[in-house]
């Protein structure tokens, strides 16, 4: 299993290295005065797909050892991760129309109650210290603005 | 010696009352905006610098640069023990710093940590107060070709990062250079990898960019193995023993050597002085395959590297009102805000203020070392947080300091990319180490290029002809093939062993 | 009877209300700016930047003027160019205005590589505020002892005479391309992208023979002595460099400097724009005012919309023009 996701991300730079090198194409390779914009990245990529090459071939004439760990996280630990990312991409897109308060405080409770597991009164507290507490901090002590809601009624309530 | 004279007129503006109490507040709120991700020194000091208007220039002053030279002692402290880098220049840390915190050895991290800041620190102003005259002229011998070659000798390091997989470490580094040529191009002006986004006109912001790697990829490890099962070692004495405080005198003087030096080039910044501090550490090591996992050595100095870098990077402030860094760029502005010129005719015209801010860097570093060793004692209580718990105060702060570097969500995707990336690769044994190196060398290397040969329109001769460029690349070459060297001297002896 | 009564009342009150809606924007002019409401300042750069320091200055001054709370927002990103667009976006009713860099606003819509969203169409401009005059400078010990010498050797040897930039398409960049149109000469460009501030080290190392810059730039300088300022890119001389003769003095007709204004979104009320602009006249004719920009090396210039928006015409004019010898 680890071999091929090994294997699986070698081919993966080589195809990143190849889409540098055509992207690089577009730009000028050498200028009057020497390397142009497209010169370094040209040559890198090049550089890359032949390590990403190597590796390549190391993996695959490589001897798995015994009792390697398994290289994906089980279902559980998958979805702990994923929830993570759907939390910062919700963060994300939910901040500038929701504002700074709103959004993190959805984001900490939704964060420490469900995937941390405890208690409602830790959760309610560490969220709206972190959520509102913040934004006051930033704003009265270091003058820092940090985003309000962009829909109307929010605004006005001061969130 | 006149300057020791100076210096003790300036302690005598130092130490009054008001001066004093500044400085304290200066050191204090210079920790905590170290503490804070993404808000760095200059963000800092541009806030405080109106509220500085109703007070006397000495004194605002003397503020400002507390602050400037106290992050970097605050910015080791999430880097220890949250792995989340405050400042730029604690990335480093993270590394060897944050195995430490696991191995219950946070303690002796942080107090290591800021014995060394100190150190460096005092060193930097020692140079300032007696040698900074011809420090600075040395300085100025480093145009855009020596700094070119200077810059290759770092590469040349980053071979050093290698861990066991030779080809990991470069493929690492050489996607380094390749994400640090997003952005507007030196050659040309013209935005380049950026898909059209405005966002990546400037580049990669480094801020989100390590937070990710250091900070995100972390916890996400640490979500996989669940929650519950985030087990400390259970913390040891808080101070370092007597075997660590050994070890941390080499890596002190170096550090100390290398940040001032570097603080003294305009253009070389604080993360380049305290990883080549890290890289030269692994080098003069009797076990570097051990860094990562927990070296006194690793942590020190870097810490050491980057205070002497943040108090060095003062000294041209002071001797030609050359501001070497954009943040000390603000901290000249605010000279000027109190219709103060830095530069030689500060010392003229005003030597009690130029004198009594510089007696001001001793005491401030002093009140630092105060501030912080016992402050330890609860900065460590923070590990004793649940994990299921502080992992979402992580990442709550990582968001707000991705946020506010530029004010943008886009560079929260950013600090998301990086964190899935940095997971996925440590998971393969890739080290991160040379990718954040060639991250931060890159683009000053693209620029030297480009200026150099601006300067000699086209010929790459100018590298060889100026002498202190062609020793310095000498010096690169050999720092290649040394291992090459070893590696066969060490072969030579086996063979002869076997043959005896 | 009842019914036409009824049916009149609805008529009045439709065009009672008719009426009244017509005039409420013209009742929100005319209060503008409603009291506890804030005012957002966009500003282009990071904190602590230059722009961004005589930015908080207006916005203090401002407060005090008008009576309502002015928000300094720092929006950096592409020279400005994220503000620019979004501020060419946002609603112009007067809560909102962003800070405006030459040449940076100009290129950004001018260039066609930047892609930008907006064109000047999409501002309406308030005010110019600070000006930073360009110069040029030499070490005390360079041959070049006038600005005539510096040019006759840049012309005699082409492309060897050194000289800094603040990076290419700065302000600096498009008065040396001004300057070689007029005389001929070619120089050598270094262009420092990190700013003047990263010239001044090599300039002062000597790795380059000559230094272009802003008044600003080398003040401390030019009072330790090090540096030999040949002009100032101005029609008057500088206050800070009272002996420096202006390009003009020399027969070099030459006006540039690094200037910053600010602008609404297009479309705000016109009786909003010349409140706000004539408040901020009031700003710059403070005493208090007038001393902070002075010592932050800066000079204050002040330009009404109107001339304000003449001003930006005439540079596009020349930035179009020379646009393309800035990319070669």
């Amino acid at each position: 299993m680890t071999k091929r996701v090994h294997q699986g991300t070698a081919i993966g730079g080589i195809a990143i290295a190849i889409s540098i090198i055509v992207g690089s194409l577009e730009l000028q390779f050498y200028t009057r005065l020497g390397p142009g914009p497209g010169f370094f990245p040209l040559i890198l990529a090049v550089i890359f797909g032949i390590l990403s090459l190597v590796w390549l071939i190391q993996s695959t004439v490589y001897k798995s050892e015994s009792g390697e760990k398994k290289f994906l996280p089980d279902k559980a630990a998958l979805a702990r991760i994923g929830a993570i990312v759907v939390s910062l991409i919700g963060v994300r897109i939910l901040m500038n129309p929701l504002g700074y308060q709103l959004t993190m405080f959805m984001f900490l409770f939704i964060l420490i109650k469900f995937l941390g597991k405890r208690k409602l009164v830790e959760t309610v507290i560490v969220s709206l210290f972190g959520s509102v507490g913040v934004y006051y901090l930033f704003g009265k002590v270091l003058g820092l603005l940090l985003p309000t809601s962009s829909i109307a009624f929010l605004a006005a309530i001061g969130l | 010696m006149e300057s020791f004279s100076n210096l003790l007129m300036g302690f005598s503006v130092a130490l009054q009352p008001g001066n004093l109490l500044l400085a304290f507040l200066g050191s204090a709120l210079g920790t905590l905006i170290g503490v804070l991700p993404g808000i760095g020194p200059s963000a800092g000091a541009a806030i405080l610098i109106p509220l500085t208007f109703q007070m006397d220039p000495t004194g605002a002053i003397i503020m400002l640069t507390a602050l400037f030279y106290g992050t970097q002692y605050g910015g080791t402290i999430t880097s220890v023990l949250l792995n989340v880098p405050g400042e730029a220049a604690s990335a480093i840390t993270c590394l060897d710093g944050y195995e430490l915190a696991k191995q219950g050895k946070a303690g002796t991290a942080l107090s290591l940590a800021a014995i060394g800041s100190f150190i460096g620190g005092l060193f930097a102003t020692i140079c300032l107060v007696l040698a900074a005259a011809p420090l600075t002229k040395m300085a100025l011998q480093f145009g855009p070709v020596e700094s070119f070659a200077l810059l290759t000798v770092g590469l040349s390091l980053v071979m050093g990062l290698a861990g066991k997989s030779m080809v990991k470490a470069l493929m690492m580094g050489v996607l380094g250079l390749l994400l640090s040529m997003v952005g507007l191009d030196p050659v040309r002006g013209m935005p380049r990898f950026t898909f059209g986004r405005l966002e990546l006109m400037e580049g990669l912001d480094f801020v989100p960019v390590i937070m990710g790697i250091f900070g995100l990829a972390e916890v996400l490890a640490n979500a996989e193995e669940g929650f519950g099962e985030i087990t400390l070692a259970k913390m040891s004495s808080l101070f370092p023993s007597r075997s660590d405080l050994k070890r941390s005198v080499k890596p002190i003087i170096r550090g100390s050597l290398i940040g001032t030096g570097l603080g003294l080039i305009p253009g070389m910044t604080g993360s380049a002085a305290s990883f080549l501090s890290y890289i030269t550490e692994k080098k003069s090591s009797k076990t570097p395959e051990k860094f990562g996992t927990g070296m006194v050595e690793g942590v020190v100095g870097p810490e050491t590297a980057n205070n002497a870098h943040a108090n060095g990077a003062l000294i041209p402030l002071f001797t030609l009102g050359i501001p070497s860094s954009p943040t000390v760029a603000v901290i000249m502005g605010a000279f000027m805000m109190h219709g103060l010129v830095p530069g030689p005719f500060l010392f003229t015209e005003h030597p009690d203020i130029a004198w009594g801010v510089i007696a001001s860097f001793v005491i401030g570093n002093i009140i630092l070392l105060i501030l912080n060793l016992p402050l330890i004692r609860i900065w460590v209580k923070i590990l004793k947080i649940p994990y299921g718990l502080l992992f979402a105060v992580i990442l709550g702060f990582m968001v707000l300091g991705a946020f506010s570097v530029n004010n943008s969500v886009f560079d929260i995707m950013i600090m998301l990319g990086f964190g899935l990336f940095a997971f996925f690769m440590k998971k393969m044994d890739f080290p991160m180490a040379p990718l954040i190196l060639t991250l931060i060398l890159g683009p000053q290397m693209e620029r030297a290029l480009r200026q150099s040969l601006e300067i000699s329109q086209g010929s790459f001769s100018i590298f060889i002809e100026t002498p202190l460029s062609a020793i310095l690349f000498v010096l690169a070459v050999i720092i290649l093939i040394a291992p090459a060297f070893k590696s066969l001297r060490k072969r030579k002896e086996k063979v002869s062993g076997e043959g005896a | 009877m009842n019914c036409k009564k009824s049916h009149g009342f609805m008529v009045t009150v439709a065009v009672a209300a008719l009426f009244a809606l017509c005039l409420a924007p013209l009742s929100a002019q005319a209060s503008w700016p409603a009291k506890g409401k804030s005012i957002q300042l966009w500003i282009g750069y990071a904190a602590g930047s230059g722009t961004d320091a005589g930015a908080r200055l207006m916005a203090a001054g401002l407060e005090k003027e008008l009576g309502v709370s002015i928000v300094p927002m720092n929006k950096p990103g592409a020279s400005s160019q994220i503000m620019y667009s979004e501020l060419a976006k946002a609603k112009g009713d007067g809560y909102v205005f962003g800070t405006i860099n030459f040449p940076s606003a100009v290129v950004s819509y001018i260039d066609p590589d930047r892609k930008a969203t907006y064109t000047k169409k999409n501002f309406d401009l308030l005010a110019l505020h600070i000006v930073d005059p360009g110069i040029i400078a030499v070490l005390p010990n360079s041959p070049y002892k006038t600005l005539s010498d510096l040019v006759a050797a840049a012309k005699a040897n082409p492309r060897k005479v050194t000289i800094t930039t603040s990076g290419i398409q700065s302000d600096e960049h498009f008065a040396l391309l001004q300057l070689q149109e007029m005389t001929g000469a070619q120089f050598a460009f270094v262009h420092f992208s990190q700013g003047a501030a990263a010239a001044i080290a090599p300039f002062l190392g000597g790795k380059v023979d000559a230094y272009t810059g802003n008044v600003a730039d080398v003040i401390a300088q030019y009072k330790a002595g090090q540096v030999r300022i040949l002009g100032v890119m101005d029609d008057v001389r500088s206050r800070f460099y009272p002996e420096v003769p202006t390009f003009e003095e020399q027969g070099f007709k030459l006006y540039n400097s690094a200037n910053r204004g600010y602008a609404v979104p297009a479309g705000t009320p016109k009786a909003i724009v010349d409140k706000l602009s004539a408040a901020m006249k009031k700003v710059m004719e403070s005493p208090e005012h007038m001393k902070q920009v002075e010592d932050m090396g800066l000079t204050l210039r002040y330009l009404n919309s109107e001339q304000y928006s003449k001003f930006w015409d005439d540079y596009a004019e020349t930035v179009k023009r020379l646009l393309p010898l800035s990319k070669e």
